[in-house]
């Protein structure tokens, strides 16, 4: 099934977040495999398949990356504008998972292109529960375009 | 002169006493004929004619009698006091004999003509006229004077420009905040002081203030200094009409907003990073005792677990406090329009929001009435309310059913809001205290909160024009009310 084989790219820095993100994916019951990059340059890296990313079995091209805003090296934007701008490439959703609420950025992240915006709930439950319907929508439900 | 010249000059009160009149009269008893008249009127008497050319200390003249024909030298003379005088009025009566025109002598610079003989009483009629006309012109000096001290020392930037926009005055807080010298900027045209690319922007503004489409109003707008930097002002520019109704030119006060702006913007920063950097370790601090409760519950023992349970415990208070204060900064930013609202819609709104609250404290919250539109902002509305509301249903005594009660009064031009609850009550020396950020009355145990809420209800109130306050009596319940004023239909366009 579709749902088993497509893979997530986590794009966050800070690593507790990336840590409790992956536990909660797990708990989701969610079956993709989450792969994670710590920075926007490596999202770049992977996406593009540069060095180590070139081995597709190990590091598989991503059905959804799930995106964080403040970045070091690239932020965020920097990715999303790097992804918009790519043949092929561009069809890929993109899912801002951020910690602001602030109008500014979640318009910015549209007006960029990304296919929806979560803020990162603080309570771990909730979380939970975001990751078990961002599984079962995006990866489940939701037709991915031909990359 | 005939007739009876007794009497006060007609429709002069009192305090023409002791003003000063001019003659240049050249006949001696002339002279002595109309001094002795005026002085009947309580008026004094400069004799011109016999002083030299620099006696003219004392009180001011108000007015000059000259007779026929009145003379080179007295031409003359006359001329330079009335420019003396300037602005003020100092009218010049000419006495001429009923033969002859008297249009020559009004080109010359006289201001009147009084044929002989004349009569006593049209004499005082004359001359009181006259005296009238010069009252009229000190009062406006005065007034000029007193506007033009205000004008020029005001703590604004205060502009005036003809209607072509070109620069009649600026004052000197202006000058100051412009960099610009009073004189530099006179002639010169609005539009050179504000960058270029807000030019067209003054055009529109301009051709819609002539045309009376533009009432006063107040906008924020860059300017440019004489050296080339810009500022951030608020202005308040409106037209000027001369007596006629026409625009006659513009007129205008500003302060530097600058320094505020630079704040505004580092408030700014300041919320965007509370909000995106200090939330990060909570969600660590949530999430990782949590996983410690699960994954460990088997070995750790139940100390152990009560201490994680506090900790995730205390992050989860942290974010609310975190969510509590963002609102209340937000509250105090945000540009807020008043317009009328509808009350009633309000409620629906809040109770919709608290629904869950309301039924998991088992709470009974009633509106009594019909609710009145009122002039406010609907949000804004919603936020104080759903505090009002919660805090109400907050603080009953265990094991009390809150009651919570929501009603409007009139009250003269405002309407009154009440929010009443059966709740515990406050003791009165803490009733203004409670409405300060962070102040709470009871501990976090008995009572959960941030302290922030009816912070939050005092910052929306005042936003909106309000004003808030409680009645209470220990132990019977609290009343809140929320006074707004009545909705009005102007605010709505």
């Amino acid at each position: 099934m579709k749902a088993d084989v497509a893979s997530i790219l986590l794009v966050e820095d800070d690593p507790n977040d990336a840590l409790l993100i992956q536990r909660a994916f797990a708990k989701a019951g969610a079956t993709s495999g989450l792969y994670w990059v710590e920075d926007g340059e490596e999202a770049i890296a992977y996406l593009a398949g540069e060095g180590r990313y070139g081995d597709r079995r190990r590091y598989p091209y991503p059905a959804l990356m799930l995106l964080d805003l403040k970045l070091p090296r690239k932020s965020g934007f920097e990715v999303l504008n790097w992804i918009r701008g790519r043949p092929r490439i561009r069809r890929l959703p993109v899912v801002v998972l951020t910690s602001s609420s602030e109008h500014r950025d979640v318009d910015l992240a549209y007006d960029m292109g990304a296919n929806s915006y979560l803020v990162k709930p603080v309570s771990f439950e909730d979380l939970i529960g975001m990751m078990q319907l961002l599984h079962r929508y995006w990866v489940f439900y939701n037709v991915m375009p031909k990359i | 002169m005939e007739g009876d010249g007794r009497g006060t000059l007609a429709g002069l009160g009192d305090h023409v006493r002791g003003r000063v009149v001019g003659l240049w009269v050249a006949n001696p008893s002339d002279r002595r004929l109309l001094s002795e008249f005026l002085e009947g009127l309580a008026l004094k008497v400069r004799d011109l004619y016999l002083d030299g050319p620099h006696a003219e200390d004392g009180r001011p003249l108000s007015l000059i009698l000259a007779d026929a024909p009145g003379g080179r030298r007295g031409r003359e003379r006359i001329r330079c006091l009335k420019e003396q005088a300037e602005p003020l009025y100092l009218p010049a009566l000419l006495f001429l004999p009923h033969v002859g025109p008297a249009e020559p002598w009004l080109r010359a610079g006289f201001d009147d003509v009084v044929r002989i003989p004349v009569s006593k009483a049209e004499l005082r009629a004359r001359v009181g006229a006259h005296l009238r006309l010069r009252e009229r012109t000190e009062a406006l000096a005065l007034s000029e004077g007193r506007y033009r001290q205000l004008v020029e020392n005001a703590l604004v930037g205060i502009w005036q420009a003809n209607a072509t926009g070109r620069l009649v005055f600026i004052n000197q807080a202006l000058s100051r905040m412009s960099g610009y010298a009073q004189e530099e900027v006179i002639g010169r045209h609005m539009a050179e002081f504000i960058p270029s690319e807000l030019r067209s922007w003054l055009d529109e503004r301009m051709r819609l203030r002539l045309s009376g489409l533009l009432e006063p109003d107040v906008v924020e707008v860059e300017m440019v200094r004489k050296d080339g930097s810009r500022f951030t002002a608020l202005a308040a520019p409106g037209a000027l009409f001369d007596g006629e109704g026409r625009v006659a030119g513009f007129l205008g006060a500003m302060i530097d907003i600058t320094e505020r702006k630079r704040l505004e913007e580092d408030l700014e920063a300041f919320v965007y990073s509370v909000s995106h950097d200090l939330r990060a370790p909570l969600r660590a601090m949530e999430g990782f005792s949590q996983a410690l409760m699960e994954d460990f519950a088997e070995i750790l023992p139940s100390q152990g677990m009560d201490y994680a349970r506090r900790m995730r415990d205390a992050a989860r208070r942290m974010e609310v406090l975190i969510q509590d204060l963002l609102a209340y900064s937000r509250l105090s930013r945000k540009q807020i329009r008043l317009r009328p609202v509808d009350l009633g819609r309000v409620l629906e709104e809040v109770l919709d929001q608290l629904d869950e609250e309301i039924q998991r404290r088992g709470a009974e919250v009633s509106v009594r009435g019909p609710l009145p539109m009122v002039r406010g902002h609907h949000t804004t509305l919603v936020q104080v309310l759903a505090n009002l509301i919660t805090n109400a249903m907050t603080f009953v005594s265990a094991g009390t059913k809150p009651r919570v009660t929501i009603r409007a009064q009139d009250a003269d031009e405002r309407i009154r809001i009440w929010v009443e609850d059966n709740g515990i009550g406050i003791p009165s020396e803490h009733r203004q205290r409670i409405f300060r950020i962070f102040e709470r009355l009871h501990g976090i145990e008995a009572y959960p909160g941030t302290g922030v809420g009816l912070a939050i209800v005092k910052k929306g109130v005042e936003r909106l024009g309000g004003q808030v306050g409680v009645e209470s009596e220990e132990g019977k319940g609290s009343r809140f009310w929320v006074e707004l004023s009545i909705a009005d239909w102007g605010d709505q366009n």
